[in-house]
C-alpha cells in the first residue's frame, strides 16, 4: 500500500516511542544521581527500515554506559571505599539530564505535530469528498 | 422532433450510439459490474482489516507488550478508514436517491 500519511504516521509513531524511552533513560540517570559507583547510561538512535511499507524509522540502538570517572569522595568508614579511603559517586551530571529529558519532551512534540497535521491532513481530503 | 414517448426512445438510442459508438453493451456492463464490485470487495476486505490490527494492537498493549502510540496510531489508521467508508457510502447512497428522484 502506498500511501504516505499513513507511512508519516508511523514514522512519528516511532519517533515518539524512541524519545520517551529517551525520556525514561534521564529519568533513571536523574534516580541514581546520589548512587555510588553508578554508570550514567547513553541511548543510542539507529534507523530501522521496516520492509513491509518501505518505511524509515527510528529504532532503539544499544544502551551504553558513560565509563567516566565520577568524583571521588573521601569517605574511609563507607563499605565500598577503596585502600585510600576513597569512594567514587556517580557520574551523573544532574544539568545534563535535565537539559536531556527537556529535549526528549520537545522531540516527542515535534513528532506530535507531525502525527497530529497527518491525520489533519487526511481529514480535509475526506471532507473534500464529503460536500 | 415529434413529442412522444416513441421519439423519445430513438432520440435516447441515437444518443446511446453517440456515447459508445464501438462499445458492445452487453459485454462492457458485465466487465465494469464485476470490477467494481471486486474492488469494493477488495477495500472492504482491507477496512476489515484496519479493523482487527487495533484490536490486536489494544490487546498486545493490555497485556503489556505494545506501547501506547502503537494503540493511538492504529487507532488514528481505524478512525480515518471509517470516516472514508461513511463518506463513501453517503456518497453512494446520495447518488440512489439522486437517481429515484428523476423524473421518468
Amino acid at each position: 500500500m502506498d500511501n504516505s500519511i499513513s507511512k508519516s504516521m508511523s514514522a512519528a509513531s516511532s519517533g515518539m516511542n524512541v524519545q520517551s524511552f529517551r525520556l525514561r533513560i534521564a529519568s533513571e540517570n536523574l534516580s541514581n544521581a546520589d548512587t555510588n559507583g553508578y554508570n550514567r547510561k547513553l541511548v543510542n538512535f539507529t534507523t530501522e527500515m521496516d520492509r513491509v511499507d518501505q518505511t524509515e524509522r527510528v529504532k532503539i540502538g544499544d544502551v551504553t554506559l558513560d565509563q567516566s570517572e565520577g568524583e571521588q569522595i573521601y569517605d574511609p568508614g563507607h563499605p565500598m571505599a577503596n585502600a585510600e579511603g576513597m569512594v567514587m559517586s556517580s557520574n551523573v551530571d544532574m544539568m545534563i539530564e535535565l537539559a536531556d529529558a527537556r529535549e526528549a519532551g520537545r522531540s516527542y512534540e515535534a513528532n506530535l505535530s507531525t502525527f497530529r497535521q497527518a491525520t489533519q491532513m487526511y481529514r480535509s481530503l475526506i471532507d473534500l469528498l464529503r460536500n | 422532433m415529434e413529442p412522444t414517448s416513441l421519439g423519445a426512445m430513438r432520440q435516447y438510442q441515437i444518443a446511446k450510439q453517440a456515447l459508445s459508438p464501438n462499445a458492445k453493451p452487453a459485454e462492457m456492463g458485465t466487465e465494469a459490474k464485476g470490477s467494481a464490485s471486486e474492488g469494493v470487495a477488495e477495500s472492504a476486505k482491507a477496512f476489515a482489516e484496519v479493523f482487527q490490527n487495533v484490536e490486536k494492537t489494544t490487546e498486545a498493549m493490555a497485556a503489556g507488550q505494545a506501547d501506547a502510540h502503537s494503540v493511538v496510531q492504529a487507532m488514528a489508521n481505524a478512525e480515518v478508514a471509517l470516516e472514508t467508508a461513511v463518506t463513501i457510502r453517503n456518497r453512494v447512497v446520495e447518488a440512489y436517491q439522486e437517481l429515484l428522484r428523476m423524473p421518468v
